[in-house]
């Protein structure tokens, strides 16, 4: 960790300061006023700094407690001389002070000045009515000051700052200089939440979480993985800035650190309202009147006051808080969940329905953790088939798809009638089918109880779960036919939410934007209205995006993203998704430098959820190699998990099309077209046509020249605007069309398509150049420019048009996959050609360019200073 | 909603939320006791917090 801190989120501040000490129209002061540990030290440190360094002098003095005791205490080194005459010595400190320089040309910096005695405070005032120096001075707000500092900003005009703690966006700066690297968003936002954005609290936090192993970086992104515990040194910290209450204030504080949100009814029946009101004053509780909630005001004052309570105390308090809230308080998901918390911290005798129906209220509120721990419980004290049904459904829905596999298969061998057992198995096929990638198994294990599922009233369920299987088989016709075209209405919601996964990827596949996007939206109002499906939205909606995204909706699909990130809880597996999601937004527009932090943030966090680290991981290729970052694709390749049988083919286009990138990357041209165009060639063996045309627009992109009349077939039927853009694209670079060209780069523009608008432009800027028109080339070679400066984009055809003019696409090919290590004989091997050829493209290659040596043509095609070897061709 | 008065919340809403609300509270004509009581400032403090949230409203890209 970077020491000291850089100063983050104080430029205004700053400057406000400096201005009052040095410019000369100013009031002769200025006063920092703020919390603890907001920062008003330093802040005035650094000011005092820079006061120096403008040719002023400067003394920094600090009060304290101890120095408060004794009379000119904090100007000790200029008074300790002078006699006992008050005045005089007042006197004297200031002429020591100032020593005759030019009025105000001198500053005094005193921090903590609330904490000074009488006589300093006078001496104080006397600088500044007697315009001998600029004062600087820190106040502790709340705490009382003497009159004469008090007076200088009441009655002489000297500005008050009030220093404030830093915003989210700040401290997540301050962690990233801090940490010398990105941190995840969600865990930036619940540091800031927990510290509430005071730096002192901050500063101490990292380094106890880092030096516990809560803090760290995977992927390149530092996460935090705990939940704060209050260090000792923390403790003492918050305990100095609380400070002393009185007991019935205590016993308020007590009530709030042990439930964190109590509703106002259920304190004022357990504490004097006396007692609440101020616990309000003093700063120590917020109430929400709205929601007529009492909260603490800063979650780390709970965390210390959690230090001082007992275990009996605890428990008690916990009994009787879970008793009123079950009393005086409407039954709520949140309450629920608050009830069961309490009651398991209390040692009361245990209750399984309650823990049960906890465990399905904290699968509804997002919350894996506390669903498994109630499940766990409710289990524990006899609860049953319930119990078990909702640990198994917490597992599989929260990244445990194995274990869950194991539980539902115990829990079918005893099931006790055959609606349990459709049901159980309902619930174990979803989970075969989607989270562990066996669709053809998952179809097995319904077809064993067809006969149960109707007498269990389920036949639309799993008629819907079938449908889903066949869009995971990349079978959209299949499961649009099985479907009838919607959502069977009377399917339990889990189900009716698989069927329009189903839908959602049927249409995409297909290319109808507008049955893919009416379909989605039904989903999220299901998700909206359906407990059990609420969380299943996560997942529709990176099948949604990715409908979108192929259909060139891009703008509709940073839409839905937002929405999404909007929704998500503080939870880790919905963070991930929503990670991911973002991720796929932002890439599909090119945005690749965010692309990259995002997919990277969302693996960082779903290290231990399944399935969106799957989908982050290819994607992240994907961007990586976009950026031209061959290397760091290819590591992300060997790291990336894939799990999924081979008959789970629903994101195959994409997992193709990231080899294919990342090829493209490494020069080796001629293979990215061929793996780009066999993606194409599955896609369209599966009837995919939507995905045919993304494959074969990227082939495009790679100078492929074959794919214009599917293209131009395939924009027929094809809705949204990729795939006649693409199809204008090709038919442009087969004639050789510079101007077709460019007016594609233009046509991908306009839906978002950034990476396709630049590689558009820069092949019609090689197609102008090669013909001689250099007016053109030159407008194309901006537009080319300009759109790869926004995006990072480091592609095949903006390689092309940085490459030398003399070489030919063969040759700029092989010399790159020369440039990447291979010999000769191995190049020869990549493109299926004899070594004799290869010898002879990179001899004309020298010829062309004047250059004599292998070396130097890689140097050449590179960027890299050539040594001037002129050997070995080879 | 003018284009200006967007512009002016979308960088209002990228403020630490102490300023915003000063801003805001100013703009609908609330006493300025009431403004620091709400902030949770000195209300001597109040000019010097409303000059530095403006300052920072044009740091966020809306000048006044």
């Amino acid at each position: 960790m970077s020491s000291p801190w850089p100063l983050v989120g104080r430029a205004e501040e700053f400057g406000l300061v400096c201005h009052a000490l040095t410019s000369a129209g100013a009031s002769g002061g200025v006063v920092v006023a703020g919390a603890a540990g907001v920062g008003k030290s330093r802040l005035a440190r650094e000011a005092s700094a820079h006061v120096v360094g403008s040719r002023r002098v400067c003394h920094q003095l600090f009060a304290s407690e101890s120095a408060r005791s004794v009379p000119l205490g904090v100007f000790a080194e200029f008074a300790a001389h002078f006699g006992a005459d008050p005045l005089r010595r007042i006197d004297e400190v200031i002429t020591a002070l100032t020593a005759a320089r030019p009025t105000l040309s001198t500053v005094v910096s005193i921090d903590d000045a609330h904490l000074l005695d009488m006589q300093s405070a006078l001496v104080v005032q006397q600088l500044f009515l007697r315009k001998a120096a600029t004062v600087l001075l820190t106040l502790r707000s709340g705490e009382p000051a003497p009159d004469a500092i008090t007076a200088l900003y009441k009655d002489h005009g000297v500005p008050r700052l009030e220093l404030q703690p830093l915003g989210p966006d700040d401290v997540a700066s301050l962690l990233e200089s801090a940490l010398d690297g990105p941190v995840e968003s969600a865990s930036a936002q619940r540091l800031w939440r927990y510290t509430r954005g005071n730096v002192l609290y901050l500063r101490q936090l990292l380094e106890e979480e880092l030096a516990r192993g809560r803090l760290v970086s995977r992927y390149g992104v530092w996460v935090w993985v705990g939940h704060p515990e209050v260090s000792p040194t923390l403790g003492e910290l918050i305990d100095a800035n609380m400070g002393r209450h009185p007991r019935k204030v205590l016993d308020v504080l007590d009530i709030v650190a042990t439930s964190e949100q109590v509703d106002m009814p259920v304190l004022l029946a357990l504490v004097n309202p006396d007692a609440v009101s101020d616990a309000e004053a003093r700063g120590l509780i917020t109430v929400d009147s709205a929601a007529d909630v009492v909260r603490p005001a800063h979650p780390l004052f709970v965390e210390a006051r959690r230090r001082h309570l007992t275990t009996v105390r605890r428990r008690d308090l916990s009994r009787r808080l879970a008793t009123s809230i079950g009393e005086l308080c409407p039954p709520s998901p949140q309450r629920t969940v608050q009830r069961a918390t309490l009651l398991a911290d209390s040692h009361d005798p245990v209750d399984a329905v309650l823990f049960t129906e906890a465990a399905n209220a904290a699968l509804q509120l997002l919350d894996p953790a506390l669903a498994v721990e109630f499940a766990e419980r409710a289990m524990a004290c006899g609860g049953g088939t319930a119990a078990q049904l909702t640990y198994a459904l917490t597992l599989i829905t929260f990244g445990n798809p194995v274990r869950g596999e194991a539980v539902i298969a115990e829990l079918l061998d005893f099931a006790q009638t055959d609606v349990e057992r459709a049901y159980i198995t309902m619930l174990r096929a979803a989970n075969l089918g989607w989270n562990l990638g066996s669709p053809d198994r998952a179809d097995q294990t319904l077809s064993a109880t067809d006969e149960v599922s109707a007498a269990a009233g389920l036949t639309s369920s799993y008629r819907a779960l079938r449908a889903s299987f066949h869009a995971s088989r990349g079978r959209p016709d299949a499961a649009l036919e099985l479907l009838d075209g919607a959502e069977p209405h009377d399917a339990h919601p889990g189900a009716a939410m698989f069927a329009i996964w189903a839908l959602v990827a049927a249409h995409g596949d297909l290319g109808d934007l507008t049955r893919l996007d009416a379909a989605a939206r039904r989903g999220y109002q299901l998700a909206a209205a359906q407990p059990e499906a609420s969380h299943m939205r996560f997942g529709l909606g990176s099948i949604h995006l990715d409908g979108l995204l192929t259909l060139g909706a891009l703008r509709d699909a940073s839409a839905v993203a937002t929405e999404l990130q909007d929704a998500a809880r503080d939870i880790a597996p919905s963070q991930a998704m929503t990670a991911l999601v973002c991720g796929m937004a932002d890439l599909g527009a090119g945005n690749l430098a965010s692309a990259q932090r995002k997919l990277r943030e969302s693996l960082a966090i779903a290290r231990d959820a399944h399935g969106s680290a799957e989908l982050s991981g290819f994607w992240l290729i994907t961007a990586l190699a976009m950026a031209g970052d061959y290397d760091g694709a290819c590591r992300q390749q060997e790291q990336a998990l894939w799990t999924s049988s081979e008959e789970f083919v629903l994101w195959d286009p994409h997992r193709g099309l990231a080899h294919a990138w990342t090829e493209a990357a490494g020069g080796q041209v001629t293979i990215a077209r061929e793996t780009a165009l066999a993606a194409a060639d599955l896609a369209r063996h599966q009837h995919r046509p939507a995905k045919e045309a993304l494959c074969l627009q990227t082939a495009t992109q790679f100078g492929d020249t074959s794919t214009a009349d599917r293209l131009a077939e395939l924009a027929i039927v094809v809705g949204g605007p990729r795939a006649s853009a693409a199809a204008a694209h090709a038919t442009a670079l087969a004639a050789d069309d510079g101007s077709g060209l460019l007016a594609a780069s233009k046509a991908y523009e306009a839906f978002g398509d950034r990476v396709a608008a630049a590689d558009a432009a820069a092949q019609s800027a090689t197609v102008f150049r090669a013909r001689g028109a250099k007016g053109s080339a030159l407008t194309a070679t901006s537009v080319a420019q300009l759109i790869a400066a926004d995006t990072g984009a480091d592609t095949i055809a903006l390689r092309a048009l940085a490459a030398p003019i003399a070489l030919t696409p063969r040759q700029l090919e092989i010399i790159s996959l020369a440039a990447a290590g291979l010999s000769n004989k191995e190049i020869a091997e990549r493109l299926v050609m004899s070594v004799r050829s290869v010898e002879g493209h990179i001899l004309r290659a020298c010829q062309r360019t004047g250059i004599h040596s292998r070396r130097g043509l890689i140097a050449l095609v590179t960027e890299r200073t050539s040594d001037g070897d002129t050997t070995e061709l080879t | 909603m003018t284009q200006r008065q967007r512009e002016r919340e979308e960088a209002l809403d990228r403020l630490p939320l102490p300023y915003a609300t000063a801003l805001r509270l100013r703009d609908s004509g609330v006493d300025d006791a009431v403004i620091a009581r709400c902030v949770g400032v000195d209300v001597d403090g109040l000019p010097t917090l409303v000059s530095i949230a403006k300052a920072k409203l044009a740091a966020a890209g809306f000048v006044e």
